[in-house]
């Protein structure tokens, strides 16, 4: 029984021993770890240190001034242990050196910061060492008179004389083809000599083909049926009194079986015969004595 | 010659002989169909020249009824297509059927095979049963399988389009609408035309079938005996052939073909076709209205019909508001009153 009371006291020794040595080396091993590892990065590029166990109270980052070298952020704290964190670190330096991180820390509840291990870390530069600031921009002469005002006030000028000169080209050029171009000729115009040539048995078939055309064109105008549609206009000439038998006999004679074999010209002629010596302006003429 | 005793209605023989022919069919005709006198004109204008025709118009105007008259006057074949979306070439054209008992393929004929075919709604099918059909109307045959048939004589198609519905529809392409020697608008019928068609309907009545009754339709009180046989329908076309086409109207013709080519409104002018289809058409209006000889009037009146389907309006004519109709009409009012296209080329 006793025996067995000495062996279980011993066990516990053992076990607490162990735990200590094992506490302390774990300790050390952070600390060397972080003696032995300096991080190192150069200006301006980011780098994280992890797993760095602190005693005390919670940790903070101090306000950031505009002359410090380091910027720091905390990433993660968690506890570890009692009265310890385990901090998880991001810093970038902005001045080549090497800096202790704890100089940029604080406790949480504004409470001494004690005796907490250095984190050392170097910001290297990347830039030689005698290369500070960089290349002061060499004086270049002016390569052009004048600036940016002047061109543009220039190529509105010319903008401007450009619209001119198209304009009053253009209007030149209209007035000389106006002055050039004749009036087309009116349907009165063109009727009295298609009359004529057809008495005389001058018309192509081409031609009396457009003098029947422009037959109907005429009593069209002058029955004012222009607005009438083209379906019906030949109905109702049909039944006028002097547009009708005019039409009938042109159709006869143009259209007929055999009538292509020759037209009887004397039978044109005929036909015809009211139309040959009326004035150019005489439809005109009419239509605006009829008008309103 | 001796003018005034000549007449415009001066006939031959043979349009005086084909005159009755066509007056006991229009008037076969009338007995069913209230007014519809422009379109009957058309319809004989296109079997007696053997082009097909295009009706567009809203639905319920007759369409179905008038063609079916027609084809029972004439004592033709008549079939009739609804158009679908789902409709398949085989379904107008048919196809050929494995015979079980033979074990050999029989080639089973579609609704095509007939005098008269009314497509109705032909835009709603696909394109590919439209150049089907429209493929069979141009060269008036079939093939099914390795077998290739020809189709009956006459061979009429009667096509019609809603133009209002246009949704789910797929339009029909110039060149097909080329195919069509004319395309014809139909109109609502004037009010005293109106009211015959509602004084005829009421007084249709019913007739009793076994224990029931139904409510009799114009197509039940059409006479199915015909005034006419196919014989006198190729007299007709012989007649159409034979009516004289002067110069002087193939210079309007052509006078007018170009101007539709040359117009500043008109983006894709009339094809030669066109030509052709005008003066086809205008000889059989001739003979209808028993003449032996094709005048201007013709053309004016025919225009429309001919020339309308076969023109496209170009991007500043149609931002301007402006019809194919409008333009047409004012093209053809121009004629005489402006200088001739072709008297200044030539």
């Amino acid at each position: 029984m006793r025996g067995h009371q000495q062996t279980g006291s011993a066990r516990t020794w053992i076990v607490v021993t162990l735990s200590c040595i094992v506490l302390s080396l774990c300790l050390g091993s952070t600390r060397l770890c972080l003696a032995e590892n300096q991080s190192t990065t150069s200006v301006g590029m980011a780098a994280r240190i992890e797993q760095v166990v602190l005693p005390g109270s919670e940790l903070q980052v101090k306000n950031i001034t505009d002359d410090d070298p380091i910027i720091l952020r905390i990433i993660s704290t968690h506890p570890h242990g009692p009265d310890m964190f385990r901090y998880e670190l991001e810093y970038y330096g902005l001045q080549q050196g090497e800096y202790n991180l704890v100089h940029f820390l604080e406790r949480k509840d504004h409470s001494s910061l004690g005796e907490v291990p250095a984190i050392p870390v170097q910001v290297e530069s990347i830039l030689a060492a005698d290369r500070v600031e960089p290349n002061s921009p060499a004086a270049v002469p002016i390569p052009r008179i004048g600036g940016y005002r002047f061109w543009l006030t220039l190529i509105f000028i010319a903008w401007m004389l450009g619209i001119l000169i198209i304009l009053f080209a253009r209007r030149k050029r209209v007035t000389k083809d106006a002055e050039n171009e004749q009036p087309p000729a009116s349907l009165s115009d063109r009727l009295q000599p298609m009359v004529e040539k057809a008495i005389s048995g001058k018309l192509s078939k081409t031609q009396m083909a457009e003098l029947e055309m422009m037959l109907v064109a005429y009593w069209r105008k002058r029955l004012h049926l222009e607005r009438t549609d083209i379906s019906q206009v030949t109905q109702i000439l049909r039944q006028h009194a002097e547009a009708g038998p005019l039409l009938q006999q042109l159709e006869i004679l143009l259209h007929r079986p055999h009538a292509d074999q020759e037209v009887d010209a004397t039978q044109i002629a005929k036909i015809l015969k009211p139309y040959q010596h009326l004035p150019a302006e005489a439809l005109d003429e009419e239509l605006a004595s009829l008008a309103p | 010659m001796n003018i005034s005793a000549a007449s415009h209605t001066e006939s031959s023989d043979d349009v005086l002989k084909n005159a009755r022919f066509i007056q006991d069919v229009r008037n076969q005709v009338a007995t069913v169909v209230v007014g519809q006198d422009e379109v009957v004109e058309r319809l004989l204008i296109s079997l007696f020249t053997g082009g097909h025709i295009l009706l567009q118009g809203v639905p319920g105007l007759a369409k179905t009824l008038l063609v079916s008259v027609l084809s029972k006057s004439i004592d033709l074949d008549f079939s009739r297509i609804q158009f679908t979306i789902d409709l398949l070439p085989s379904d107008i054209l048919g196809s050929q059927i494995l015979d079980q008992k033979t074990n050999e393929f029989v080639t089973r004929t579609g609704p095509v095979f007939t005098n008269l075919l009314l497509a109705d709604e032909i835009n709603r099918a696909a394109p590919k049963v439209q150049g089907a059909l429209l493929e069979a109307m141009q060269e008036r045959k079939v093939t099914i399988g390795n077998e290739t048939m020809s189709l009956p004589a006459p061979f009429l198609v009667i096509a019609t389009q809603n133009p209002v519905e246009q949704a789910g529809t797929f339009e029909l392409p110039e060149a097909q609408l080329d195919r069509f020697m004319l395309c014809h608008r139909l109109d609502y019928p004037d009010p005293s035309e109106e009211r015959e068609v509602l004084k005829r309907n009421m007084a249709l009545g019913i007739r009793k079938e076994a224990r029931g009754a139904v409510v009799n339709t114009e197509f039940d009180v059409m006479k199915h005996k015909p005034v006419g046989s196919s014989e006198d329908l190729v007299n007709c076309m012989q007649a159409v052939n034979e009516i004289h086409v002067s110069d002087t109207f193939l210079e309007h013709v052509i006078e007018v073909i170009n101007r539709t080519r040359n117009h500043p409104n008109i983006e894709l002018g009339c094809s030669p076709r066109g030509g052709i289809a005008l003066i086809k058409a205008s000889r059989a209006r001739a003979l209808i209205n028993g003449r032996n000889y094709v005048i201007p009037e013709d053309l004016f009146v025919l225009a429309e019909d001919v020339i309308l389907h076969r023109i496209r309006l170009n991007y500043e004519a149609l931002a301007d508001g402006l019809t194919g109709k409008a333009v047409l009409q004012d093209m053809l009012r121009d004629l005489g009153a402006t200088p001739s296209l072709i008297s200044r080329e030539v």
